[in-house]
């Protein structure tokens, strides 16, 4: 950014250049270096107007959404409300050794959301997607799992915790062997002092 | 298991891709911190593309009620603060086509008085903004606010890329006409 300021005035005589040449040569990052541009005053004013434009640009929305009054929400609580009753219920897996004419499933969302929760309970760690993908039909499921880490936790032990508390858990819940466990951290979350708000 | 309730705490400080990833996997606590840490700029951005505040709430409910029906398709979640903008846009519109107005009845967007002490670039630019031809300044917040390319705005607005062009050129003109004076 510069400080330069265009004189008062419209932007007419650009030294034979249009506005639209000057917008694409900025957007290539005003290289290769066109003389014929940037030895011209007219097109060096336009040009960093054109960049004072694109930096207030990239404010707007921020400036706007702060300037706005605070209002309630309510169509957020309807959207939710809505949601909540829509399940991703995902994959059907039948329970095994049941009697003869009797039938039950678990749902992947189900299994998601189990080890979502026992990623949470885990000091220091959140838990991310999760994925099942069934080997063959009837076969081993591997679980890919991706965390977040607190800032400060430590990733070795944290992430060993997560696998104890999943593999202690799981086996009992799911109606098919567990294969591998995938635990991928996927970033760190800076927590401030405090705690969150 | 342990309870723990640290969770809805946390995901409030988690990253986009982390909630979007819960978010796609039915996650509901997830998808709503996605929602209050995006909606006050898209309510922006939805309120700069159709210049009617009063429909903002229909167009943001629809925008969410998209965006969920769709997680589980996003291939990048790190970037779905990019993808609720570009439903935001194809909302906004479908409201403008759904309600159309005869006259063009633009409603008090924020302005220089009520936003900032200050008289300078930010009040220029909202300023001359405001006096833009609707179809103008939407061209330009789509180019310059929402990144979409000049064939992605002719698409999304339905009308010839030569028209995008010259209503772009226009809006360029005007806007840094108008910040062309002296503060």
């Amino acid at each position: 950014m510069t400080d330069a300021r265009p004189p008062g005035g419209p932007v007419e005589d650009l030294d034979g250049h249009t506005l639209d040449e000057l917008v694409d040569y900025l957007d290539r990052g005003r290289t290769p270096y066109d003389p014929g541009i940037e030895s011209s005053p007219a097109c060096r004013i336009a040009l960093a107007g054109l960049e004072r434009l694109r930096a207030r640009a990239a404010d707007l929305l921020e400036e706007d959404a702060a300037a706005a009054p605070a209002r309630p929400e309510h169509w957020m609580t309807a959207v939710l409300d809505r949601i909540s009753l829509e399940s991703r219920p995902g994959r059907r897996f039948a329970l095994p050794d049941l009697p003869v004419g009797t039938d039950a499933v678990v749902t992947e969302g189900a299994l998601r959301g189990l080890v979502r929760a026992v990623g949470d309970s885990v000091p220091g760690l959140l838990t991310g997607r999760v994925r099942f993908t069934p080997q063959e039909p009837g076969g081993a499921v591997d679980l890919a799992v991706e965390v977040s880490l607190v800032f400060g936790a430590p990733v070795d032990g944290t992430v060993a915790e997560f696998r104890r508390r999943v593999l202690a858990l799981l086996p009992d819940q799911a109606p098919f062997p567990i294969g591998r466990l995938d635990v991928r951290v996927r970033d760190v979350l800076e927590v401030p002092e405090g705690g969150a708000s | 298991m342990e309870s723990s309730d640290v969770g809805a705490d946390v995901l409030t400080l988690a990253s986009d891709g982390l909630l979007a990833g819960r978010a796609a996997d039915g996650d509901d606590r997830a998808f709503a911190v996605l929602l209050r840490r995006h909606s006050p700029v898209l309510r922006a951005y939805v309120n700069r593309l159709t210049r009617r505040p009063s429909d903002a709430d229909d167009v943001l409910q629809e925008v969410a009620l998209t965006a969920w029906k769709a997680l589980p398709q996003l291939q990048n979640p790190d970037s779905v603060k990019a993808w609720l903008f570009r439903i935001a846009e194809r909302q906004a519109f479908a409201m403008l086509r759904r309600q159309p107005q005869t006259a063009e009845i633009d409603e008090e967007l924020p302005s220089a008085e009520d936003s900032l002490a200050r008289f300078d670039d930010r009040d220029q630019l909202r300023s001359a903004l405001s006096r833009l031809p609707a179809q103008q300044a939407r061209v330009w917040v789509l180019r310059e606010v929402g990144g979409l390319s000049y064939d992605e705005i002719a698409e999304t607005l339905a009308v010839p890329q030569s028209t995008v062009r010259g209503a772009l050129a226009l809006a360029r003109k005007r806007l840094l006409d108008a910040m062309g004076g002296t503060a």
